[in-house]
């Protein structure tokens, strides 16, 4: 986790007494602060375990004379916010009240680990929980926001979780709920048929329910207990699983969870997001940084928003060939209007291109063990990524990071097995 | 000052020295020269606009809970 230092302590504590740090360093017990951060309570794994440890720390030896609680209280709110949670602390009264009897000595640690439990969950995708995300996990949290749209859901659950875990065509969550015999058709059925979510549609992104976050966090703590800093697909699935929310809609599947949990366990861990890999070459680390920044800024689209593009990009093929055809009698008014389609377009190309970059990334990242460059598996990737979006039917109903996933894979594929043949040529 | 406390510092004895030049030269106590680093130290995190940005988030969030703890300090 995001281990705070005393400097940040300190920085909370002068933000809270509105102080200098020159006024606050003769006060503040610098010894004692790292005492505290250190203590095994403190520098627990899973996240809620070590604020607990922190709240009874900074209650039991206070820094800071007279500033004991809203400091521990803010510390604690700071190291969990560090890593992307959220902390509910409503009803005020009964968080006042549960500080009051750690400050007395009368809760223990284990009862604030109890209490904190359920308070925590994930912030969604603004902080660094969201970094800490494989590149599959972080697909599948698209994909659920597809799904919840085309449920006309206006909030992402649990249940949409699930949806997005089915939509994977690599990661282990996939596979195992393949094994299980649960396709998304199926899936969706039932989710459709059982899901209470009841927030209107919106535009823009859609929000997580409170069931969602919870997973999330869960999904975290899975993946912490098992020593793995990201969370990938399986993570997800065993977070579903330790919610609960989901359960119903996998119980209506007839699925075996202790099967299901044991499928994924066995199953190794996907590949660590890049920003938490140490093991990229300097070359191909200079790639992916600045490959990621790029792709981060691009706009991730919705199905609905696939299907527009692909339209408007049809049009703008036929009024390019409408152009190009010989003798047509067109006047300069005609011309200019289907300049101005051809031009949307490629503009809707690009767009569509551009939002599915994350996928053929991730795609040519599972392929560095090949002995290709990492550079040039990103282009065979991309190739293959503008070939499918050529090819897409918006007609057939289908997905376009589906659809793109087999010709990505099948131009990366095609690239090493030609650079095989030209080093034995060599 | 309304209480200070003895920090016992442990220093390679080449950063020593330079700390003891530096307070002779400037005309103030090692311990001045050393408060005035860690200050530094905090300041710098203060002027991290992520870390200003979530705590201020927290503080605001948490702003009627936080005044209510206040009661409570003793």
């Amino acid at each position: 986790m995001s281990k705070l230092d005393v400097a940040d302590v300190a920085a909370l504590a002068c933000e809270l007494l509105h102080v200098a740090p020159a006024d606050l360093v003769d006060i503040l017990d610098v010894e004692g602060v790292a005492g505290i951060l250190a203590s095994p309570a403190a520098s627990a794994t899973v996240p809620h375990e070590a604020a607990a440890g922190l709240l009874h720390g900074f209650l039991g030896q206070p820094p800071v004379p007279h500033l004991e609680r809203q400091l521990a209280l803010l510390v604690a709110v700071h190291f969990l916010a560090r890593a992307g949670l959220d902390i509910d602390l409503e009803p005020a009264e009964e968080t006042r009240k549960h500080i009051h009897d750690i400050a007395i000595g009368a809760a223990t640690l284990e009862r604030t680990i109890a209490w904190l439990d359920p308070r925590v969950t994930a912030q969604g995708q603004e902080g660094e929980m969201f970094e800490r995300f494989s590149t599959g996990a972080r697909h599948v949290l698209v994909t659920a926001g597809e799904e919840a749209r085309l449920l006309d859901h206006g909030a992402v659950g649990a249940e949409h979780l699930l949806l997005g875990l089915l939509h994977g065509q690599e990661g282990r969550a996939a596979g195992a709920l393949g094994a299980a015999g649960i396709s998304l058709e199926v899936a969706r059925s039932k989710v459709a048929a059982l899901s209470t979510t009841a927030d209107p549609l919106t535009p823009g992104s859609l929000p997580f329910t409170a069931a969602a976050k919870k997973t999330l966090e869960l999904s975290l703590r899975e993946a912490l207990q098992r020593g793995h800093p990201a969370i990938d697909t399986g993570h997800l699935l065993l977070g579903l699983m330790r919610e609960g929310t989901a359960g119903p809609v996998l119980e209506a599947l007839g699925v075996d969870l202790v099967g299901l949990r044991e499928a994924i366990m066995l199953t190794p861990e996907e590949d660590l997001p890049a920003a938490l890999e140490g093991g990229e070459s300097p070359a191909d680390e200079e790639v992916l940084t600045g490959y990621l920044d790029r792709i981060a800024s691009y706009r991730l689209l919705t199905h609905e928003d696939h299907l527009g593009l692909a339209q408007t990009i049809e049009a703008g093929q036929s009024a390019h060939e409408e152009l190009e055809r010989p003798n047509s009698d067109l006047s300069a008014a005609d011309r200019e209007e289907l300049r101005s389609r051809w031009n949307k377009g490629e503009e809707a190309r690009r767009t569509l291109l551009e939002s599915q970059f994350h996928v053929s990334f991730a795609i040519a990242r599972k392929y560095r063990s090949s002995g290709v460059p990492l550079i040039e598996l990103i282009e065979a990737a991309n190739e293959g990524l503008a070939r499918a979006v050529e090819r897409f039917d918006w007609r057939k109903g289908l997905q376009l990071s589906t659809y793109a996933t087999w010709w990505i894979r099948a131009a990366v594929t095609r690239l090493i097995i030609d650079s095989g043949r030209s080093k034995t040529a060599e | 000052m309304a209480e200070t406390k003895n920090l016992l510092l442990r220093l390679d004895p080449a950063l020593a020295e330079r700390l003891h030049a530096v307070a002779e030269v400037e005309g103030r106590t090692v311990s001045d020269v050393v408060r005035e680093a860690i200050a530094g130290h905090v300041e710098r995190r203060q002027d991290d606009p992520a870390f200003a940005r979530l705590v201020r988030a927290s503080i605001d969030r948490h702003s009627r809970l936080l005044a209510s703890l206040a009661e409570d300090e003793v």
